[in-house]
């Protein structure tokens, strides 16, 4: 089957319920997405599907087939970060960095339907756990991505 | 523990250690020193610091990182005493390997009980001491004047009197031949430019990209 993931289109030979994160991780060796929970409950394995942000550890690999998926690789453009992205170095935001990943693909979906959310879109929206509890700064980097209108 | 991009940047590391074997890069004060056969005597050597004739300043971090930060703190102690241009650093991991190989120069790697910074402080300001007074010797011998005389900042070495300066990295090679000092003054505290400072952690640039690797 056909992948297309950060702009390129991969071909695997897989089955087709194999999860998406296990054709990203182990099949096309991307490994910046990561397996958290494994039960589409701390959404570590998050990544855009035609802009949407879905759990990749529960998602069928052949559901994506045909679709644009993004991955945290994908998400600059070359050597130019992702707002978002320069957002979360601005504000230092990862801990460990293990969820960021997902964190920000999370920010970037919710960003694009909500240019300006308010702390309740972002609790609503933000359902990605953080062991390190980075919370309060990925807010604050949220808002500041706001604040700048840029669009994302 | 995570690393970084190790794919990418060991075939770097390793086609330096070549040509700095046969004395054609830079200072690498450790166990790979051009034209040194004490290699053994691993208490002696510091393994910490390599000047490239690039500018860059690499400096290596023995122990996981983990979100404490400590990456970033613990080689600003060695950058602080170098008197590097913090801009040019680059935290490259110390391998188990090269722990071996160099009979524990970065002791046992563990990052424990918040004890990095305390277990380490004293000899990573003395490995970045120790590579500065080499480099300073090296711009004092090339221009004839008194070590005493040459002060250093953000990875220069300058003589007020004559009005000379010169980069690091244009001294690496000689500073790699002068016999390393037994014992070497550290800063005052008080004197510190870089330690206390909020500085941006390292390794962030690689999480918010993907590109660390957990394990």
């Amino acid at each position: 089957m056909k992948l297309q993931v950060n702009g390129k289109v991969r071909e695997l030979d897989v089955e087709p319920d194999m999860p998406l994160l296990w054709a990203l991780r182990d099949e096309l060796d991307e490994k910046g997405t990561k397996f958290g929970c494994g039960i589409a409950q701390c959404g570590a394995c998050t990544v855009l599907l035609n802009g949407e942000p879905v759990r990749s550890c529960s998602y069928p690999v052949s559901a994506a087939s045909g679709q644009k998926v993004v991955t945290i690789e994908g998400l600059a453009n070359k050597d130019k970060l992702h707002p978002v992205q320069q957002a979360w170095i601005d504000h230092q935001v990862p801990q460990c960095g293990y969820c960021q990943g997902g964190q920000i693909l999370a920010a970037v979906a919710l960003l694009k339907r909500k240019p300006k959310p308010t702390d309740q879109d972002i609790d609503a929206a933000m359902t990605n756990i953080c062991r390190c509890g980075t919370y309060a700064r990925v807010r604050k980097a949220i808002h500041a991505v706001a604040a700048k209108g840029v669009r994302v | 523990m995570s690393s970084t991009d190790q794919g990418v940047r060991q075939p770097d590391r390793r086609l330096f250690l070549k040509t700095s074997a046969t004395a054609a890069a830079g200072l690498s004060l450790g166990f790979y020193l051009p034209g040194r056969s004490d290699a053994n005597n691993a208490p002696r050597l510091n393994a910490w610091v390599e000047v490239r004739p690039d500018e860059t300043v690499v400096i290596r971090y023995a122990r996981a990182e983990m979100g404490q930060g400590s990456m970033t703190s613990a080689p600003m102690l060695v950058a602080e005493e170098l008197d590097a241009d913090w801009a040019r650093v680059r935290v490259e991991y110390a391998t188990a390997h090269e722990n071996l190989a160099s009979k524990r120069a970065y002791g046992d790697m563990a990052a424990v009980g918040s004890r990095t910074i305390r277990q380490s402080q004293d000899y990573l300001r003395k490995a970045g001491a120790t590579a500065r007074h080499l480099l300073v010797a090296a711009a004092a011998q090339q221009w004839g004047v008194s070590a005493a005389e040459c002060t250093t900042a953000k990875g220069r070495v300058m003589h007020a009197a004559s009005k000379r300066s010169i980069t690091y990295g244009k001294l690496a090679q000689a500073a790699a031949r002068i016999e390393p000092p037994k014992e070497v003054a550290l800063k005052d505290p008080k004197n510190w430019t870089l330690v206390g400072k909020p500085i941006a952690r390292v390794d962030i640039p690689d999480i918010v990209t993907g590109r660390v690797r957990y394990g």
